[in-house]
């Protein structure tokens, strides 16, 4: 369980996220919906810790701070990877940061995302679909129990979308929690449990 | 996955990244070319031997007759000049006027005498325009070796004429002149730490041209560590502070970039090397003792990068940090390192200066190498790498994700 308290980022005079508190049960897959600059993106930064909240705190699963983040895989809404190695290479590297090297782990994203036509090319000569494909299978190359995911969709076609569902299906069933960001829920519906709406730093309804 | 591999995958980033890799390794290649061009046929004038000179010696006391061959032959011993003593002054000047030598000296009768009885030893010297850098440096060394050797000649003298009043015998005499002449020649060759003065390098010793080539060499290195320092600012701007890596793997990371790194500053230095040896012949041994100082340099370069690449946010701003300091280090060394007369401050920070340490472990290899000062500089480079590392890697987890 993912459990935020009372969660405050400011920039400058800025409120992005104002005292927004949430639960994320075992298992469950929450959609996050808002406006852009809503505060989605701060909101989950702040739940995967790769942003320090200026007030509040998160535990997961009871603990905190680094062994609380290790349990947590997460998708930036940037595309964050090495752009001058190829998609395999950087599966490979991201996977020896988070853990250890799992090269089946590779194989299977790569077949799931279908990413095998390019698998080989450097990130930096890739479509911006390709790229995001490749910015989620490297997010979920390590060990995790729950996944936060930024905005996996943007710039996906409907048959990614499709292949993405799929890939998150498999997550779910093997009891994987999540936090999605989209501007489109349809696609992951049939998967969500629970929607979340964020309007100026507050959770609305 | 194997720590190798890591180190691979970073070599290809770094090289990989647009053509900054490139254009840094061929950075040296202008700069190399500018001073085969300008400075070089004024350091050399194309002469294998480092210059000529001509020597009248009109003093006949036995101490400068002694004085000089010392001098002299400790230059022509390592092969640095080739002296030719004339007979009159209008010979030595017409060598001069002819191109023939670079620079003529003249010792006056009574130089000695003068000295000893406190007056003030005046040496003539003459050079042709031409030869004006080499003439200088010349004029330095002997200056500096004269009054040096001098006073030491002096004390000689005076324990030999105590030993005469206590009636030792001749033979004992005798090895208390030779020991304290060959005390002398130690004290000669490290006499800029001897007489306390921190000049930095021991003038005499370290011509300009190889002090040239040596700064040559530090500067290319250092500039071919740019793009470590772009790539590292901007891993932690884009990269680690939006997907987090445990510590311990932050570190591997941050070992191989400094290895990498390491590797890259490397390729620019094979790429200098052979025009080195081509611009003068460079002796094998050279190559043997300076590899170890090349690698050390290599590997402190590239942490002083990474080091930089996390103190800035921007990698642009990383980049003009890493020129100024460069700029500044490097002006220091051209600059200050002939100074006797620095402020205890700047002398001491000169002394444990990286940069000085590298351009002193080149110059000094080029040469006949000084084990006790390649040394000093090994371990000056060492710490600095030491200390580069230790706070690059504080920063450096400091500025990727919470
Ligand atoms: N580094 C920053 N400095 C200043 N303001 C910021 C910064 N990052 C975000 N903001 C501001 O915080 C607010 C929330 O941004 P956030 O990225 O969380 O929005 P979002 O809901 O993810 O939007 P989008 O749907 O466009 O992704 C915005 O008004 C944005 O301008
Ligand atoms: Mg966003």
């Amino acid at each position: 369980m993912i459990e935020a308290k009372g969660l405050v980022k400011r920039y400058g005079k800025y409120t992005a996220v104002d005292n927004a508190s949430l639960t994320l049960e075992k298992g469950e897959i929450v959609a996050l919906l808002g406006a852009n600059g809503s505060g989605k993106s701060t909101l989950l930064g702040m739940l995967a810790m790769v942003l320090k909240p200026d007030e509040g705190e998160v535990i997961v699963d009871g603990l905190k701070g680094k062994p609380a983040k290790s349990k947590i895989a997460y998708v930036p809404q940037d595309i964050v990877l090495f752009e001058e190695l190829t998609v395999l290479e950087n599966l490979y590297s991201w996977s020896s940061l988070k853990g250890k090297e799992n090269i089946e782990r590779a194989e299977y994203l790569i077949n799931e995302l279908e990413m095998t036509d390019f698998k080989r090319k450097r990130v930096d000569r890739l479509s911006g679909g390709q790229r995001r494909r490749v910015n989620l299978a490297v997010a979920l190359m390590g060990k995790y129990d729950y996944l936060l995911l930024d905005e996996p969709l943007a710039g996906i076609d409907a048959h990614g979308g499709e292949c993405i569902e799929h890939l998150l299906r498999a997550e779910k069933e093997k009891g994987c929690s999540m936090i999605v960001t989209e501007h489109n829920p349809t696609v992951l519906l049939p998967l969500t449990d629970r929607f979340l709406r964020i309007e100026g730093g507050h959770f609305i309804g | 996955m194997n720590p190798f591999l890591f180190i691979l995958y970073d070599i290809k980033r770094l090289f990989g990244r647009g053509k900054t890799a490139f254009i840094a390794m061929l950075s040296p290649i202008p700069v190399v070319l500018m001073f085969a061009l300008f400075l070089a046929p004024i350091l050399t004038d194309g002469n294998e031997t480092f210059f000529s000179g001509a020597i009248l010696n009109e003093d006949d006391s036995e101490s400068v007759n002694q004085l000089m061959n010392i001098i002299v032959n400790y230059e022509v011993g390592k092969g640095n000049v080739a002296v030719y003593p004339v007979k009159d002054k209008e010979t030595g000047e017409r060598l001069v006027d002819e191109g023939k030598v670079s620079v003529f000296l003249y010792i006056p009768p009574d130089t000695y005498n003068d000295s000893m009885n406190g007056k003030k030893a005046v040496l003539e010297f003459y050079y042709s325009p031409a030869h004006s850098f080499d003439a200088l440096t010349f004029y330095s060394g002997i200056k500096s070796s004269m009054s040096v050797f001098g006073q030491g000649i002096r004390l000689v003298n005076i324990a030999v004429g105590i030993a005469e009043k206590l009636g030792l015998s001749q033979e004992e005499i005798i090895r208390i002149w030779d020991g304290g002449v060959n005390d002398l020649q130690t004290v000669f060759i490290h006499r800029g730490r001897v007489i306390g003065k921190n000049g930095i390098f021991l003038f005499g010793a370290d011509y300009h041209f190889r002090f040239a080539i040596a700064l040559l060499f530090a500067t290319c290195a250092y500039l071919s560590s740019f793009p470590i320092i772009y790539l590292t600012s901007l891993d932690l701007t884009e990269i680690f502070n939006k997907r987090s890596v445990p510590t311990k793997k932050l570190f591997t990371y941050y070992v191989s970039r400094i290895i990498s790194g390491a590797v890259l500053i490397m390729f620019s230095f094979l790429i200098m090397f052979p025009v080195a040896r081509a611009l003068r012949q460079i002796p094998l041994n050279f190559a043997l003792s300076v590899i170890p100082g090349m690698l050390l340099t290599s590997l402190v370069f590239s942490a002083l990068a990474v080091l930089t690449g996390s103190l800035f946010k921007r990698g642009q701003s990383a980049l003009w940090g890493g020129l100024y300091f460069g700029t500044a280090s490097i002006a220091g060394v051209a600059f200050l390192s002939d100074k006797t007369d620095l402020p205890e401050a700047v002398s001491f920070l000169m002394r444990i200066s990286p940069f000085r340490a590298s351009v002193s472990i080149f110059s000094n290899a080029m040469f006949n190498l000084m084990v006790e000062r390649y040394t000093y500089d090994m371990l000056i480079l060492l710490a600095a790498f030491l200390i580069f590392s230790v706070a690059g890697f504080v920063m450096y987890r400091k500025r990727s994700a919470v």
